[in-house]
């Protein structure tokens, strides 16, 4: 599959939110507003890019070679757990603005369904490096995009008449089954 | 503060080793 | 016996709390799948729930986190070791969401919430109901997406080369259903939609505010 093709089927068909489903607990959580979403998103694709460059690298030199596959799930951990650390010290030296508004949501990339699972697709896709290179791009600017259209939306849902029960999560996943349908089929 | 910094990496590195121990008997019982 | 129903009812990790939504889109096309993942998720969470209500006096804050992750990660893989030596076809079906567990936001909540403050009594039942409440909504789910999606309930199909029995139900077909839609990423979301409203309706309408 050529390199921009699977960029664009990464952002797009196969996006990582709306396909694959990961990352959907910040989705749903946060992105209410649209400051915090470009911040969350190239925080994203930073921890993301990187992150699967290392795990690969790792998992390819590292693990195959003394035959301890069995440790990639914790070392994939360890390395976007030392990413994320990364970023919140780098942020807090330069863009201390940033990490201030982005609060408490920063380690939670950590936890991000997304970023583990970018690197765990790599690995059972067998993708080759510059494979690697364009899919992590295209998931983590995949996954910015659609919280990014999704926190535009959000704030005039929450000011919206809508029936009680349905107020905040079932919206918003009934408004991401509509965004699904849209990239899936954007053909 | 220096003391509870050497715990919190003692504890860590403990319960790396014995993770690592772990996932070795696990592979060891069932091969 | 409180603390069970609580973890089924009061907090379901899926309709309630809203956490570790991501097997509950993706696992959820097959009834099987759905048991499955649900019965993973409850042992990890069992013993991970009740390692860390035993040490918990011995981690000192700073370290918390990673400890946990540490501790979670290795259930994790030893369950991916188990599944890869005896049923490897499980690995198909679930993919790359067995391993994500891991960051599973039920498991590392329940980790930090529960287990790390109350005692180790507690801990395992609030994991059994956490469990089970968890792997109710999965089933719930998945009973609504396959049969309205594909007009079959798969009760044994995957792991039929283990228990050496294959059960496919198979519901009559007509103009209506099945509704493809339900089988692919919309109908998961509209499902979850419907059954978190319905949650919220139930318990008296309080409104679940977007934080």
């Amino acid at each position: 599959m050529s390199l921009i093709s699977l960029f664009f089927t990464s952002i797009l068909s196969q996006n990582i939110i709306l396909t694959r489903f990961l990352g959907i607990c910040p989705f749903i959580g946060t992105s209410n507003k649209e400051k915090n979403a470009i911040h969350m998103g190239l925080s994203v694709i930073l921890v993301v890019t990187l992150s699967s460059i290392i795990t690969y690298l790792i998992y390819y030199y590292v693990l195959v070679a003394t035959d301890t596959i069995y440790l990639r799930t914790i070392m994939f951990i360890l390395v976007i757990a030392s990413m994320v650390q990364l970023m919140d010290i780098v942020l807090k030296k330069y863009f201390i603005t940033i990490h201030n508004t982005m609060g408490l949501y920063l380690p939670l990339i950590t936890t991000n369904c997304a970023v583990l699972g970018t690197t765990l697709l790599v690995i059972n896709n067998s993708y080759t490096f510059m494979e690697t290179i364009t899919f992590s791009l295209g998931s983590s600017i995949g996954f910015t995009l659609v919280i990014y259209i999704f926190s535009t939306i959000r704030e005039k849902l929450d000011t919206s008449d809508i029936s009680p029960s349905f107020k905040g999560i079932p919206i918003a996943l009934l408004t991401a089954a509509i965004m699904s349908l849209v990239f899936v089929r954007y053909i | 503060m220096k003391n509870k910094n050497l715990q919190g990496i003692l504890v860590l590195t403990v319960t790396a080793f014995i993770c690592s121990l772990l996932l070795y008997l696990v592979l060891i019982i069932t091969n | 016996m409180k603390t069970i129903f609580n973890g089924i009812i009061n907090e379901n990790p899926i309709f309630v709390l809203t956490l570790g939504l991501c097997p509950a889109l993706a696992i959820t096309n097959k009834f099987e799948n759905a048991l499955l993942m649900g019965i993973c998720l409850m042992v990890i969470l069992l013993f991970s729930n009740f390692l860390i209500a035993i040490i918990k006096k011995l981690v000192p804050d700073n370290v918390k986190i990673p400890v946990y992750v540490l501790i979670i990660g290795t259930f994790v893989t030893i369950v991916e070791i188990l599944i890869d030596i005896y049923v490897p076809v499980l690995q198909t079906s679930l993919g790359i969401y067995l391993p994500l567990i891991v960051v599973n936001c039920v498991v590392m909540g329940r980790a930090m919430s529960v287990a790390s403050k109350k005692g180790v009594g507690t801990s395992i039942l609030d994991a059994i109901g956490i469990g089970i409440g968890y792997t109710l909504a999965l089933i719930l789910i998945a009973l609504v997406r396959e049969i309205l999606g594909a007009g079959t309930i798969t009760i044994m199909d995957g792991i039929s080369s283990l228990t050496g029995y294959k059960l496919i139900l198979e519901l009559p077909t007509n103009n209506l259903f099945p509704i493809n839609i339900f089988t692919g990423p919309a109908g998961a979301f509209i499902t979850l939609a419907f059954f978190v409203a319905l949650l919220t309706k139930i318990k008296g309408g309080n409104t679940h505010e977007s934080h």
